[in-house]
């Protein structure tokens, strides 16, 4: 839920501006359980980022 | 005389008697009418109400053993896809076990080919349609994300590109539905 507070204040701090982020890569850490990717996933689909891509590890 | 049929007194006395007698000796003489109209009747509405939840009814997902869903506010109707499944030790494929979790990370072929099973399933028994490509993924929301990625990774060797991940409805709705690069 942290990192998710964390997402939504980064897309906050982006401001106005249009068009706004319309596709996000995720990379995934081993820090990060799922149920946190799935809470950041669930922040950006408010934000209307619709188009969601989940890195595989070690991928860049 | 009673419309074409003459009932002579004697055998009505007689019908009479032995009605008496049957109900004397304690079996009854049972004559059910079954009206077939109010009956149909009631089964066509049966057969519309039923018809009507059923439809309107999203599709059910079967929470896996052991696995705990992660929680969201956005999503999309579940749509009809096969399952996989990640609990913390194994990984299911349409509730039918496909192996450890641990094993199948190092050796993903058996997983592979239950996926493969599905998908030829899926093509025999739609002929001449394109195979969509969905599966719906629960999996376990205390899983380190690296394990589900590297899982969300091998899915589309087998033309399962798009990936529904099952949620726990924080809102409304569950499932997101997200597509993996």
């Amino acid at each position: 839920m942290k990192l998710a507070a964390q997402v939504k204040v980064l897309l906050a701090s982006t401001g106005e501006r249009e068009p706004f982020i319309s596709a996000a890569r995720i990379a995934s850490s081993p820090g990060v359980n799922y149920g946190d990717l799935v809470s950041v996933m669930d922040e950006l689909r408010k934000q209307q980022v619709n188009n969601i891509g989940v890195m595989p590890p070690g991928s860049k | 005389m009673i419309g074409a049929n003459t009932i002579q007194k004697g055998t009505f006395v007689k019908t009479i008697m032995a009605r008496s007698h049957r109900k004397a000796s304690g079996k009854k003489n049972m004559i059910a009418g079954l009206m077939l109209t109010p009956m149909v009747d009631m089964f066509s509405l049966l057969v519309i109400f039923l018809l009507q939840s059923f439809s309107a009814s999203p599709e059910l997902l079967y929470a896996a053993k052991d696995v705990t869903l992660p929680s969201a506010v956005t999503g999309i109707e579940v749509k009809d896809a096969p399952v996989i499944s990640v609990s913390s030790s194994e990984i299911y494929v349409d509730q039918k076990l496909a192996g450890n979790l641990k094993d199948l990370l190092i050796n993903p072929e058996p997983l592979m080919e239950k996926l493969g099973e599905q998908r030829d399933l899926w093509l025999r028994t739609h002929p001449g349609q394109d195979f969509p490509g969905k599966i719906t993924l629960q999996a376990h929301k205390d899983l380190p994300s690296p394990i589900v990625s590297q899982l969300m990774a091998m899915l589309p060797s087998q033309n399962f590109a798009t990936i529904q991940l099952a949620v726990v409805a924080g809102g409304s709705e569950p499932a997101p539905d997200k597509k993996v690069e």
